[in-house]
């Protein structure tokens, strides 16, 4: 249980993230998009609005209607996957919402919707809390204000180690999967689930690495930001 | 969801939270009176119908021969649907309803990792045949913490299923309808559902509690307290000290239910 000394498959210790490729401004039609590449994942996000809703019943008159749509590429996993929204994308596309609501001040913006569309190209493990990485920034790049910024990343447990951003392998053969999400300067935790075996101790264990994963994220999603607006983007 | 709350309700809820009381004049620890009847429904391999105060949830398990899947040829298939019918409004209804979508993939998640049922054990003839376990919740009556009436319905359900016991010669399967035996059960799990109210958290909220209430974690425990699932819904956030908080509350109260299964 030394988890110091612990090497992964992917030569990687217990504690370090993926290497992780962010951009934002990458489509032309979106009020804000990114796009994310971190291991084998390929993540594009586009953020639409605040603009008129169409169907004028799911309207709010005391704020926007924030829509998170979650989907998979059919190429994006092995075995092909038929294109569609199914089970698991509807209940991914429920947390990401409620994962980005607390922090979207949505209040400003009433009867209007904000969208967002999270596009998996690849898949290798981690996806959800890449795409809330790649919708915040995409926030971020449409300039709809927001309380703080929020950075996710996952938690696994394989061969009793405790292991940060878990690869696809890693995910697929582990004993337990822990997805977080949080705002950086509060604190607070916007996203939780967890699968597999778990001990309270492990789960406290687990919880303290993925935040220490999160501030990682957190400051490279925040450098990026700052750069788009010194100029130094192109 | 439709949020809406009269502002007396909710400015009641708010006031009487922070007596340290709650509207039903349960503790902010106390479940509402958990009933289980199995075997309630005779066409089913197994059933079983859960009450917890108004919640009502019914559980029926059908079981049949079918074709593995082909990333896993030697085990078992085990399918979660939960439907909420017309008599619980509140979501809309049906089962493509992201409110049951997620109830269906909670549950199931919590059976798969607990393991509630070893699949292994129910490969027929391997690349071939195997059982199939259809598992089909059907909310009756929404007031409140349907997560864990139905994972208690669905438990309970299982572990009270009997199937035909089987025999393959020279790839047939002979199937002996009066030799009935038990499913392959391996380890228990239950969930227990902490709601966070204007910072104080509870168990078992009522339909009026979740309605308000700023967020809820679903816990889901084996019976030696390691946790096999965790779902958070809401749409506020928790702090990491009230997330620990609420998994020893959920395990402080699996204690008092695990033997209630393991009385059936």
């Amino acid at each position: 249980m030394n988890n110091e000394k612990y090497i992964r498959e992917d030569e990687r210790t217990p504690e370090d993230l993926r290497d992780i490729r962010m951009e934002i401004d990458v489509l032309s039609n979106a009020n804000g998009s990114a796009y994310i590449e971190c291991g084998g994942n390929k993540i594009i996000v586009g953020v639409y609005g605040p603009r008129e809703i169409h169907q004028k019943k799911y309207s709010k008159n005391y704020g926007a209607v924030l829509r998170c749509k979650y989907n998979m590429a059919p190429f994006s996993v092995k075995q092909r996957k038929k294109s569609g929204y199914d089970r698991r994308a509807a209940e991914i596309s429920k947390l990401i919402t409620e994962a980005l609501k607390p922090c979207i001040l949505l209040e400003k913006y009433p009867r209007s919707s904000i969208d967002i569309s999270i596009e998996v190209l690849e898949a290798s493990g981690g996806t959800r809390c890449l795409g809330i990485v790649g919708a915040s920034l995409a926030l971020a790049d449409a300039e709809i204000p927001m309380k703080d910024l929020i950075s996710a990343c996952a938690v696994g447990k394989i061969d009793d180690h405790i292991i940060l951003d878990p690869s696809e392998y890693e995910d697929n053969n582990g004993q337990a999967d822990l997805p977080i999400a949080m705002m950086q300067r509060s604190k607070n935790i916007t996203l939780l689930q967890m699968d597999g075996k778990l001990t309270h101790e492990e789960f406290i264990r687990g919880m303290n690495l993925g935040m220490k994963g999160c501030k990682i994220i957190n400051d490279m999603q925040r450098e990026l930001l700052i750069k788009k607006y010194n100029g130094g983007i192109e | 969801m439709v949020n809406v709350v009269s502002e007396i309700t909710r400015n009641k809820i708010y006031d009487i939270i922070k007596e340290n009381k709650r509207i039903d004049n349960r503790k902010f620890t106390e479940f509402r009176d958990v009933t289980i009847k199995t075997n309630y429904l005779g066409k089913t391999n197994g059933s079983s119908i859960v009450t917890i105060g108004n919640t009502k949830v019914i559980a029926g398990i059908k079981l049949q021969i079918a074709s593995p899947f082909s990333n896993s040829p030697d085990e078992g298939i085990l399918i979660t649907n939960t439907e909420l019918r017309p008599s619980t409004d509140i979501f809309g209804h049906g089962s493509q309803n992201k409110f049951a979508i997620e109830i269906s993939r909670v549950i199931d998640r919590t059976i798969r990792e607990a393991p509630l049922i070893d699949l292994n054990k129910l490969c027929v003839i391997e690349n071939e045949k195997v059982w199939k376990i259809n598992i089909d919740l059907h909310i009756l009556n929404q007031d409140g913490n349907l997560i864990d009436a139905a994972c208690l319905a669905a438990v309970t359900a299982l572990v009270t299923s009997k199937m035909p016991s089987i025999t393959v010669i020279n790839n047939e399967i002979i199937m002996d309808n009066d030799n009935l035996i038990n499913l392959p059960i391996d380890s228990l799990c239950l969930s227990c559902t902490v709601a966070k109210i204007n910072g104080s958290l509870i168990l078992d909220p009522i339909s009026d509690e979740e309605k308000i209430m700023d967020t809820c974690l679903s816990v889901s425990l084996r019976p030696d307290g390691s946790l096999c699932s965790l779902q958070k819904s809401g749409n506020h956030a928790f702090k990491f000290e009230e997330i620990v908080m609420a998994i020893s509350m959920a395990y402080e109260k699996s204690k008092e239910i695990f033997p209630i299964i393991r009385e059936l």
